[in-house]
């Protein structure tokens, strides 16, 4: 069964790590800051083969003889690479800073510059685990609402809980939103998310984006997260009132690929001073009768409840399909007997 | 002393088995069972693998796990073990490709068709003759993430300059650039420079040696370099998930990808049909679609991730029963991928899923068709190419769907042409036999012969130019001896059921009109047919290809919901 992590005093863990090996600067153990460097690699920026053979219009064979330089030279902008001696000496230089890194058939290859790919701590967190070569696995904690989509991109920032996006000043006059992370209790119209996107927050938090926006926030380099996926939403209780909780309150916009490269969940996460409760004595969420869940699929996405009943028997439902159900008791009790596959655990 | 075998399947979610023994008489089918797990969690795989055993165990009451909780083959101390494994991965994620050809005309496209069956997903195109110098040659390779290289063209005698050119980049590519995961080279060029390629290269278990793929002109053989792409698929998924090392050294078999071993069985049935027309399986999950058409040419195979786009959007706006705008489907969609257990509660819903599968089935044939343009298919008319039996597999045909929503599925997204026979591989047989059948051909051929697939329907699509209310076919229906015959007419745009009871052959005489063709060889001519038991009977469509569907998406949903129904009741 999905879980989903929606309170305080929790801990979540992501891998933060490079796409191809390289080097890890952190150790097991280690808090980091935001923006710690966590692993780079370095790679040439370019390649260029040279084929001294044709320039000095010999045959490969020969041409090795003219050749200056032994692979793993390193060599900068302007160095001789061969030289053709006669009536008028001919060179070949080096057209860039770079490093011998093959000799063959009367051609180079020389490795030109260099490029970092460097991964950093997205939060600050606790190194718990190194990925050898590839990066390291962080813990954060705190009040943490893990969410069901991002387009990719972590933000750091105050949080502005916006409860009515409709009254909301999008005129640069209205409530400053640099450098903040805005939440919103409603979905946003493609107008509105178009309009708060043009303010340049550093992050944006919805219940839920139209999935025809996705492709719009995709380019966009402000973090967009949807916590419930596509589909217009009002955000679930419990993910408000940790809103009211982080309001005003530095948080974070976590999103992660793991070692793998595949998306993870992505998380809103605000640190806490105090000791995240590690889960030592903490009950293990599972279902069962008493246990709390929030619903998914139309008309019931986001409602939160409390599981009353876990019937034995298969329900038929209006598609035609059977599933085994629980009976949850929402909020304004409201009993709602909901497939099993389409509710997720709360951790709370 | 009978003989087990055991086949065993990892996907993204789950591990599926199927365990085959034969006592006294012929290979059964005696357990199977599925377990859920994580691929991407490492640590889960060993204990829902024990557990899967365990379930085989209880079904078949055969011990295949010792004392230490080890698998037991056959030689063991205790134990009667069993005689051989299979091991198939249809995981869905690809494995990145880089492919290095001559040009587009002589070896390009042949490399496109070899990959396709394991499961590849091209990268980057390197044409050997395109004036890309080789600067730019190796920083393409660089800058790409790349997991296996496949390398072809060049004439025996001809000119080998580009070829050696580019096997220097792959050597440069192979020990400079940091990879996720140390590349594969396939080699399947120029054999004149096949030792020149392994010994400048140096990739020692990671270079792979395949013959030439068309050691004629004009002739091209994939086969030959199928060992080398299996060995090299290996590898590459040994180290995309290394926790399936620990599993291998139990099971002692090589992993194979699902599609090579559903492309064995498609060419073994192939290769047994008297009617000379292709086999066609059909594998759809939530995240790719497989298809595999074996005829008498060869075998022509695609793995094709499910994309959701505009396109595919539209297509399945398209084929909707229910009235529904762009928005609700693509957000469903898209949910659906967020969270692939999400269960289809309303009509709506269950309308996008099933309108979704014909998409992914109609766009993955037109993929097919990119690869292989001798494939008679148009996006418009359909799969022309004469096909039976077409074999359903997956979990997007086979969980929810019920016998007749399960065909209209394959039905619209194909849209067959002439009689075909419409089977569902529940459990997924073909797969597992794929896997045993070099170990052991008997299983593959009994349980073949013990027609261990739920029969759908026998299907006579009719293609006719007749205008509306016409007759294009008349029916003569003989079931057993005893029994009256009947005699019916079915007129153009309809989709007719006929019950044919129980009885395990019913002989049919289809009589098309003059400018009705039902895929006997020309336009009017029809003939007796045999029709097996099946659970829907026989099923006459005669609404013509393109289907002739309205322009309103109200009218349109409609007309799919009457033709379901049609079959349904």
């Amino acid at each position: 069964m999905q879980t989903v992590v929606i309170g305080k005093n929790q801990q979540v863990l992501r891998d933060v790590c490079l796409p191809v090996q390289g080097s890890v600067l952190t150790r097991v153990g280690q808090f980091v800051n935001q923006g710690d460097l966590i692993a780079e690699s370095r790679l040439p920026e370019s390649f260029e083969v040279i084929d001294i053979a044709a320039h000095f219009r010999v045959s490969p064979q020969q041409a090795g003889s003219f050749i200056k330089r032994l692979v793993g030279d390193v060599i900068g902008k302007g160095d001789v690479l061969a030289q053709k001696d006669g009536f008028i000496t001919q060179l070949y230089r080096s057209p860039g800073d770079g490093k011998v890194v093959s000799l063959r058939e009367g051609r180079i290859t020389i490795a030109l510059g260099q490029q970092k790919n460097q991964v950093y701590a997205p939060a600050p967190g606790t190194v718990v685990e190194i990925l050898p070569n590839r990066g390291a696995v962080m813990a954060f904690r705190g009040s943490v609402i893990e969410g069901a989509w991002t387009n990719g991109v972590s933000a750091q920032g105050d949080l502005l809980f916006v409860e009515d996006i409709d009254k909301f000043g999008f005129a640069v006059t209205g409530p400053s939103v640099k450098d903040k992370i805005i939440a919103l209790k409603k979905s946003a119209t493609a107008i509105q998310l178009r309009r708060l996107l043009r303010l340049k927050p550093t992050g944006i938090v919805l219940p839920g984006l139209q999935s025809e926006m996705i492709s719009l926030v995709a380019e966009s380099d402000v973090a967009v997260m949807s916590l419930l996926g596509f589909g217009d939403f009002s955000a679930d209780p419990l993910s408000l009132a940790l809103f009211e909780v982080m309001k005003d309150k530095s948080a974070y916009i976590i999103a992660q690929k793991d070692v793998d490269g595949c998306e993870l969940r992505p998380v809103l996460f605000n640190p806490e001073s105090e000791v995240a409760d590690l889960g030592f004595f903490k009950k293990e969420t599972k279902l069962e009768v008493g246990a709390k869940v929030r619903l998914r699929g139309h008309p019931y996405t986001g409602i939160v409840g409390v599981v009353k009943e876990l019937p034995e028997a298969m329900d038929v439902f209006a598609s035609g399909l059977k599933s085994k159900v629980a009976v949850i008791e929402c909020d304004d009790s409201q009993m709602i007997r909901a497939s099993l596959k389409n509710i997720d655990l709360i951790v709370e | 002393m009978g003989k087990t075998y055991l086949s065993l399947d990892i996907g993204n979610h789950e591990i599926s088995s199927l365990l085959f023994q034969k006592s006294t008489g012929p290979y059964n089918l005696i357990a199977d069972a599925k377990e859920s797990f994580e691929l991407r969690n490492p640590d889960g795989l060993m204990s829902a693998f024990v557990a899967n055993m365990r379930a085989l165990e209880a079904q078949s009451l055969f011990a295949l796990l010792d004392e230490h909780g080890h698998l037991a083959h056959e030689g063991h101390a205790s134990l009667e073990g069993l005689s051989g494994v299979g091991f198939s991965f249809s995981a869905a994620r690809p494995i990145r490709v880089a492919l290095l050809g001559i040009s587009e005309a002589y070896s390009m496209a042949s490399l496109r068709r070899l990959v396709s069956l394991f499961d590849a997903e091209i990268v980057l195109e390197i044409r050997l003759l395109d004036p890309q110098n080789q600067s730019a040659q190796l920083q393409a390779l660089s800058s790409t993430e790349i997991e296996m290289v496949v390398i072809a063209g060049g004439a025996e005698e001809g000119a080998s300059r580009a070829l050696r050119n580019a096997i220097e980049n792959i050597r440069l590519l192979y020990h400079l650039i940091p990879n996720k995961i140390q590349p594969q080279i396939v080699y399947a060029g120029n054999q004149v420079l096949a030792d020149y390629a392994r010994i400048e290269i140096e990739a020692g278990a990671d270079f792979h040696l395949a013959d030439s793929l068309r050691s004629l002109p004009g002739e091209e053989d994939l086969s030959v370099a199928w060992q080398a792409m299996l060995r090299a698929y290996e590898r590459v998924r040994l180290q995309q998930f290394p926790q399936l090392r620990e599993l291998q050294e139990q099971l002692q078999a090589p992993l194979v990808p699902a599609s090579f071993a559903m492309g064995r069985i498609a060419r073994f049935i192939a290769a047994l049909n008297k009617s000379q027309k292709g086999v066609l399986l059909a594998d759809l999950s939530l995240e790719s679609c497989r298809l595999l058409l074996a005829n008498s040419n060869g075998l022509m195979a695609i793995n094709r991730q499910n994309r959701i786009d505009d396109v595919t959007i539209q297509k399945t706006q398209h084929y909707l029963s229910q009235h529904l705008n762009k928005t609700e489907v693509s957000d469903y969609l898209h949910n659906k991928v967020l969270c692939q257990k999400q269960f289809a509660v309303s009509i709506s819903d269950f309308a996008i899923e099933q309108a979704w599968a014909r998409t992914c089935i109609n766009q993955t044939l037109k993929a097919l068709k990119a690869l292989n343009p001798s494939l008679g298919f148009d996006e418009q008319k359909g799969l022309i190419e004469a096909c039976d039996p077409i074999i359903l597999s997956g979990a997007l045909i086979t969980e929810n769907l019920q016998a007749h929503q399960s065909l209209m599925v394959g039905l619209d997204g194909m849209m067959p042409h002439g009689i075909s026979t419409f089977a569902l591989d529940e459990k997924q047989i073909l797969r597992a036999l794929g896997t045993l059948a070099k170990l052991e051909p008997l299983l593959v051929v009994q349980l073949l012969e013990l027609d261990s697939l739920r029969h759908l329907s026998s299907v006579v699509c009719v293609d006719s130019d007749e205008d509306a209310d016409k007759t294009v076919l008349e029916l003569e229906i003989v079931i057993g001896d005893d029994e009256p015959r009947g005699y019916h007419r079915v007129k153009i745009g309809e989709l007719r059921k006929f019950d044919l009871g129980d009885e395990a052959d019913t002989r049919v005489y289809l009589a098309p009109g003059r400018d009705s063709d039902i895929g006997m060889g020309m336009r009017g001519l029809g003939g007796w047919i045999n029709v097996g038991e099946s659970e829907l009977g026989l099923i006459i469509d005669s609404r013509g290809r393109p289907l002739e569907l309205p322009e309103r998406a109200a009218s349109r949903a409609e007309k799919w919901r009457d033709w379901l129904w049609g079959i349904g009741a």
